[in-house]
């Protein structure tokens, strides 16, 4: 494996932070993602995100097919602890998981709590494409005004991350990523409207 | 028995950590998220906390500015420079408009910031409650519930004791529309810099461990009351004895000789670079 | 022409650190860092239980370096640790076993295996040597062989000191000591992880263990005097080496598939008081609580006021400073408490220039200046 794991990741987080300032605005993690020759079930670009922000101090659990076969690997390289889906840090939803499982993984997800709302879950899912396009309307802190993308897959989380969102600043955050190495993010702050939303 | 330090002082772990806090005080702005500050070979309240965050931000890529009270020749901005260049290599810079980074000690530089740009400022005491209530578990709570009387309350017995707030730098805000903040000790001149930033701004308290965020295009605003609006520090009629400038935060120069002030650019690189022919 | 800055802070920068150096070299005496390892053990038991990292060597340089400021080479030495990869938490000790070399007790003349004095400056008159000035390898040398061949002629006992019973069990037999479940709970580390209102019992026991040691002293001094419920006794005093031990990192938590590391000196120390039992009914008990004290190498004075805190701190009093727990905790980490009262060197005249103007206002009542 040739990913630097002092400087792509550093160059990787860089481009997460800056996704997680201004929800809508799309990098792509493709230069660092593609140095991974690791032989594992998901892509490479989750890899390379879980690599930026998981080690032996936080906790995931996973949503995906063969899932229990990938929460053991993904312990070993990373050293997080896998946990039950309500007390995990990060939940990582792979695009093998269906629509139940992703949505079962919004609802349980922890939010925090008023004095601590930074114990909160990071929902990590993964889709087929982000692109540029109209699709969702996004207002709240790191916009200008609106900005714009579309997500592949149905679009029913929005609605549940809504509801777990309702009380800032109880609420989850979002990090995508699609087969491409582009990554958005959804901080619980930032307001979806979309068409037949 | 040497040793060879990783890139950027800290080991990774250590970064990860730090950057997790990161992402998450971006996701609730205003809010203050706990991290485990290390120790940094440079002295706390000296700017680990900023330090830390620079750390675990830069990349090879980037190009470094550091200020302290607006000049990069402080004392404690060289210092600061000095180690993150001897542990990363990169290069540094005082001109505002090339930097990608900019740690800075109590101030915003005056050249607006735009949206490649970090702004990293550090903080003394990150609780803008503390001078009402000493205890951390209380002031935890009363953020919690969104429960600012404390603040307003200070702010209203300045007004009663001498006509208007007598806040000196690190005036608290309001962060979108929630979290009451401490903007570091930056003077209320620099405050309104917040509002709509381009740049993200990412505040460091090493030794009290806190790290906060102000996303870009949020909102942010000084806590004032209608009929006694927020004021800055006032600069009527001064200019820069150097190039001219008006409208910006300026050092008073008491003379040597006679006892008269004159006036100064604060920012001593926005001084330099209107001495230079810019603008 | 450009106009360019003045880099004068640069320059300052260097011609102090190098007239620091100077004075650090001006006698022309190059210490030999093993002289302050094998003579100056008082001061690097002080600094590795201040900096929290067991390392004799490192401390020697560090006092070297420091020229003796307890500030500076806590300072270095927490620098330094933060640089260290953490790789493993070691198993938990059981003191029980330590290799005692000094151990007594206040509460009972005698107890089961003797109250063994060892080293300690308890029983020698502070009267200055002036004789050692004179010292030479030699007379050493000579006075070391006598002392060793001494062991032969003393009555040898059959105590095995490495299995000497601690005075807290015998008093648990006797129903006098709360007896607890025991608490397996992962301890917090407080170097990972953000201490956290209120605390649990091992993110106090670590702050205070790594607490500056003038501050622990202080605080403990004053629950002793009346800022605190305290009327302690000291149970037992241990000081002696400890063996480390970590689980195999590839085994599966087989007790015997770990690794040892090496041994510790340290200090410990069981304290106790007596407290009613809350029991709502007429007749109160009194029971027995410890308080625990715990630092690298010998600091004997800090591990009593350690326990001494430690029980104060179990129960929140707001009538005593010393039962706050934020107000004890928050100040007595040495780098923290040295570093933020020094940072009031750092030039603060931007601060300053805003709270002359705002002191300016309410004297002209000018109201001048830009609405926001």
């Amino acid at each position: 494996m040739e990913l630097d794991m002092t400087h792509d990741i550093q160059s990787v987080f860089r481009k997460l932070l800056n996704c997680m300032s201004r929800p809508g605005l799309i990098e792509n993690i493709s230069t660092e993602s593609q140095k991974i020759d690791i032989n594992i079930d998901i892509s490479s670009h989750l890899l390379t995100v879980l690599f930026t922000v998981l080690d032996g101090e936080v906790s995931f659990d996973l949503m995906a097919l063969n899932g229990n076969q990938l929460v053991k690997k993904i312990n070993q390289l990373t050293y997080a602890k896998n946990t039950a889906i309500q007390q995990a840090d990060y939940i990582i939803v792979t695009k093998t998981a269906d629509q139940l499982e992703l949505l079962k993984a919004c609802g349980k997800a922890k939010v925090g709590t008023l004095i601590d709302p930074h114990k909160s879950a990071t929902l990590i899912m993964e889709v087929e494409e982000i692109f540029a396009a109209q699709q969702l309307v996004l207002t709240g802190p790191g916009i200008e005004r609106e900005s714009y993308v579309s997500v592949s897959g149905s679009l029913d989380w929005i609605g549940k991350r809504m509801e777990k969102n309702i009380e800032f600043p109880l609420g989850i955050d979002m990090i995508i990523v699609d087969g491409t190495g582009n990554i958005i993010c959804l901080p619980r702050t930032t307001k979806i409207a979309y068409q037949g939303g | 028995m040497k040793i060879k330090y990783n890139y950027a002082y800290f080991d990774e772990g250590s970064k990860r950590e730090i950057r997790r806090a990161m992402l998450k005080a971006v996701a609730i702005p205003g809010y203050q998220v706990p991290f485990a500050s290390r120790e940094m070979p440079i002295g706390r309240g000296w700017g680990t906390g900023g330090l830390q965050l620079t750390l675990s931000l830069i990349g090879k890529d980037d190009t470094l500015k550091v200020i302290d009270q607006g000049s990069d020749e402080s004392v404690n901005a060289v210092n600061i420079k000095n180690l993150i260049a001897k542990t990363t290599g990169v290069d540094l810079t005082d001109d505002t408009e090339s930097a990608s980074l900019i740690q800075s000690r109590h101030r915003i530089p005056e050249i607006p910031l735009n949206s490649d740009q970090i702004l990293i400022l550090q903080v003394p005491i990150p609780e803008p409650l503390r001078t009402v209530e000493a205890s951390e578990f209380t002031t935890k709570r009363l953020h919690a519930e969104n429960e600012y009387s404390g603040a307003w309350l200070m702010l209203f017995e300045q007004i009663i004791k001498y006509g208007q707030m007598s806040t000196g730098a690190d005036h608290p805000v309001v962060v979108a529309d929630r979290y009451v903040m401490a903007p570091s000790p930056i003077p209320r001149f620099d405050n309104p810099k917040m509002n709509q930033s381009k740049a993200l701004i990412l505040l460091g308290a090493g030794r009290e461990k806190k790290v906060y965020a102000i996303p870009p295009y949020t909102r942010v605003v000084s806590l004032a009351f209608n009929d006694y609006p927020f004021q800055v520090e006032g600069f009527k009629d001064k200019t820069c004895r150097l190039c001219g400038a008006e409208g910006v935060y300026m050092d008073e120069i008491i003379d040597d000789n006679s006892e008269t002030a004159s006036y100064q650019c604060n920012d001593a690189s926005f001084c330099l670079m209107r001495l230079n022919g810019g603008n | 022409m450009g106009y360019v800055a003045v880099k004068g802070g640069t320059l300052a920068i260097d011609e102090s650190i190098k007239r620091l150096k100077f004075e650090r070299l001006k006698n022309q005496t190059v210490l030999n860092v093993k002289d302050i390892e094998g003579g100056m053990r008082g001061l690097i038991d002080t600094v590795m239980s201040e900096s929290s990292l067991y390392n004799r060597e490192s401390a020697a340089i560090a006092i070297k370096q420091a020229e003796g400021s307890v500030e500076e080479a806590v300072f270095l030495l927490r620098a330094y640790r933060s640089t260290l990869p953490r790789k493993h938490y070691s198993n938990t000790i059981d003191t029980q076993n330590m290799h005692v070399e000094r151990r007594i007790s206040s509460c009972f003349k005698d107890i089961q295996g003797g109250q063994i004095l060892g080293a300690a400056y308890d029983y020698t008159h502070r009267l200055i040597d002036f004789s050692l000035d004179d010292e030479y390898l030699d007379d050493v040398k000579a006075w070391l062989t006598e002392f060793e061949a001494r062991q032969g002629g003393v009555e040898q006992s059959d105590i095995c000191l490495n299995q000497l019973p601690k005075v807290t069990e015998y008093l648990r037999q006797e129903g006098l000591i709360s007896s607890y479940e025991d608490d397996d709970n992962e301890p917090v580390d407080i170097t990972k992880k953000n201490l956290e209102f209120p605390t649990v019992r091992s993110e106090r026991l670590q702050m205070l263990s790594r607490g500056q040691t003038g501050a622990v002293t202080s605080l403990g001094y004053a629950a002793l005097r009346g800022y605190g419920d305290l009327h302690p006794t000291v149970g037992e005093l241990r000081v002696g080496n400890v063996e480390v031990y970590i689980d195999n990192p590839l085994g599966d938590g087989n007790y015997h598939d770990c690794f040892y590391l090496g041994q510790l000196q340290i200090t410990e120390v069981e304290t106790y008081v007596a407290r009613s039992t809350n029991n709502n009914t007429d007749n109160s008990q009194l029971q027995l609580e410890i308080g625990y004290g715990a630092c690298f190498g010998q600091n004997e004075t800090k591990s009593i006021a350690m326990s001494m805190l430690d029980l104060c701190l179990e129960t929140d009093n707001p009538k005593y400073p010393t039962q706050d727990e934020e107000f004890v905790l928050f100040h007595i980490d040495s780098v923290e408490s040295t570093g933020f009262i020094s940072h009031l060197k750092l030039p603060h005249y931007v601060t300053f220039k805003s709270k002359l103007d705002s002191v300016r206002k309410t004297r002209d009542k000018e109201g001048a200046g830009n609405e926001d």
